[in-house]
């Protein structure tokens, strides 16, 4: 069995979408993303996951003489990385389909699937 | 790949993590802590207050999917919302010490503690409501405001249950709060030299709007029966203060229950709507019945025999009967005497004339109802033409009222009320 992190992007379309989202809205939203969540882990497959702050980031460059560092990435960028899933899948087929009913891509965000390399 | 039922370790896990949020919960402290913000930090920034809610609960949604539920998900909103409150105003105030060069930009006070106790909440919420129908803001406002600062719907949830364009509902939103800042309209519950009249106006906002939620004319049905139940909800608040109870609030919340309480049985299976007659009474909400007219009970006091005194009588009428038969039609007819003398309704006159009728015959019927109508109020009224038909129908004269009923289904009415009619139309051919 192999592991993927899965990498939930922010939209701008996403950002607008909530803005205009009445509270019931949103509680079903959060609904919905529970009860995605909770069918990994009634299966477990859910291995992990974690929001990431919103504020910038610190992004690093290299340089001549000492690294620069730089502050980002920004809210005001297209697409801000929300935060990530760990789950298991045999393959990338069957992570494709534990995604396609995540609400991320409901409410116009996006899902970036990376399988684990592990050690042998 | 299947879950292992024998992991404890698993077990446990998914017994704790069945994460349910409480039924309308963002919903409700929306309402909760928009009125507690905006009592803090003045009315004139509801806008402020409103943005802030709005910011926490899409904080919510963006990280209690990783998170899950916090221990106590009101606490955590507040707190998130008490937060971005203050944010903002630094921002602002920063702004404006720029522009304006103010030697002392004055940050609020805001309570600290995270969990705000039930009581001072709706102490809030009470307050807001008083000045969402404050008598300055333009009277098709009221509503409208405070459906979106107290109850926590959104502009297009509120232009979905009125039928009307979510721009004319916000425009409505600009003006009220335009209107707050000029007039310097505060949150405070009314003193009580003017309770009786502000009161008033807040009663019959409610009652306004769960008649929305209540009438089938139009809109969407599932935002028109959570329209029903903060008007439920609202009323219940307002009986629980000395300050804004009364007879005439506990005949409200025994009128707005006894409806309710028929909620079951008004659909069919399809969700169309019935009417009074065909529907099964077995299927009415026993608790709200009961409560309905405990609240009925506790409004028999003092002198005033309010508008919401009489109808909430005639309902507690209607859903104590074991079948339309058994309805107390004298009793009813008196309700709709006094109710008349109070409203000058034609409304109220023609569902007089149907009381009269069914104790004194349709003759006697037809007679009351030949003096009500050339109203101009009832011309284009379905319920008129469909009287009149039921009525020369009993007379046996199913040819004259064929006519009236298909003068009825002239007059556009709803699909249900259509099929009734029609339904009317064919027995009298049938007769005939």
């Amino acid at each position: 069995m192999s592991q993927f992190m899965l990498v939930l992007y922010d939209t701008q379309e996403m950002g607008q979408k909530f803005q205009n989202f009445s509270p019931e809205e949103m509680q079903a939203a959060v609904g919905k993303y529970f009860a995605w969540a909770e069918s990994l882990k009634s299966r477990g497959i859910h291995k992990g996951g974690n929001k990431l702050k919103d504020e910038p980031g610190k992004v690093m460059l290299p340089a001549s003489d000492k690294p620069e560092v730089v502050d980002g990435p920004y809210l005001e960028t297209k697409e801000l990385v929300g935060g990530y899933f760990l789950i298991e899948a045999a393959d990338y087929d069957e992570a494709v389909k534990i995604c396609s009913d995540c609400p991320q891509l409901e409410l116009g965000g996006k899902i970036e699937l990376r399988e684990i390399d592990q050690v042998d | 790949m299947q879950p292992n039922a024998t992991n404890p370790d698993r077990m446990g896990n998914s017994e704790q993590s069945v994460p349910t949020i409480v039924e309308h919960l963002f919903r409700h402290e929306s309402g909760r802590l928009v009125s507690n913000l905006a009592r803090s930090i003045g009315l004139a920034r509801l806008d402020l207050a409103e943005e802030a809610v709005q910011d926490a609960l899409i904080q919510a949604l963006r990280r209690w999917p990783f998170h899950g539920i916090p221990q106590n998900p009101t606490g955590w909103l507040a707190q998130v919302a008490r937060n971005r409150v203050i944010d903002i105003l630094r921002r602002q105030t920063n702004f404006e010490k720029k522009k304006e060069d103010f030697a002392h930009a004055r940050m609020p006070e805001l309570p600290r503690e995270t969990d705000l106790g039930d009581d001072e909440l709706a102490d809030d919420q009470l307050a807001m409501i008083f000045a969402c129908c404050h008598p300055l803001i333009p009277r098709d406002a009221r509503i409208a405001l405070t459906l979106k600062s107290v109850g926590g719907f959104s502009v297009e949830e509120i232009a979905k249950a009125f039928f009307a364009a979510p721009t004319a509902i916000a425009q409505r939103l600009v003006r009220a709060k335009k209107r707050i800042k000029e007039k310097g309209i505060s949150l405070s519950l009314p003193d009580i030299e003017e309770k009786t009249g502000r009161l008033d106006t807040v009663l019959r906002v409610l009652y306004l709007i769960f008649n929305e939620g209540y009438t089938a004319h139009s809109g969407d049905r599932l935002i028109r029966r959570d329209l029903c139940a903060e008007a439920i909800r609202l009323t219940s608040l307002l009986s629980t203060r000395a300050e804004t109870n009364g007879p005439k609030t506990q005949a409200l919340l025994a009128l707005l229950l006894l409806q309710a309480a028929r909620f079951p049985g008004r659909e069919d299976e399809s969700g169309e709507l019935l009417l009074l007659d065909d529907q099964d009474r077995n299927r009415w909400d026993r608790e709200l019945i009961r409560r309905g007219l405990f609240h009925l009970g506790e409004s028999a006091c003092g002198d005033d025999l309010s508008e919401y005194h009489l109808q909430a009588g005639l309902a507690s009428l209607h859903v104590t009967a074991p079948s339309v038969d058994a309805v107390d039609w004298k009793a009813v007819l008196w309700h709709y005497d006094r109710l008349l003398a109070i409203s000058h309704s034609p409304v109220v006159a023609l569902n007089r004339v149907v009381a009269l009728s069914r104790i004194e015959g349709p003759a006697a019927g037809l007679q009351a109802l030949a003096q009500i109508e050339n109203s101009k109020a009832l011309q284009n009224y379905y319920l008129l033409p469909s009287t009149k038909g039921d009525l020369l129908r009993r007379l046996g004269q199913p040819a004259e009222a064929a006519e009236e009923f298909k003068r009825a289904l002239a007059t556009g009415c709803s699909t249900p009320e259509m099929r009734f009619l029609q339904r009317r139309l064919q027995e009298c051919s049938a007769d005939g």
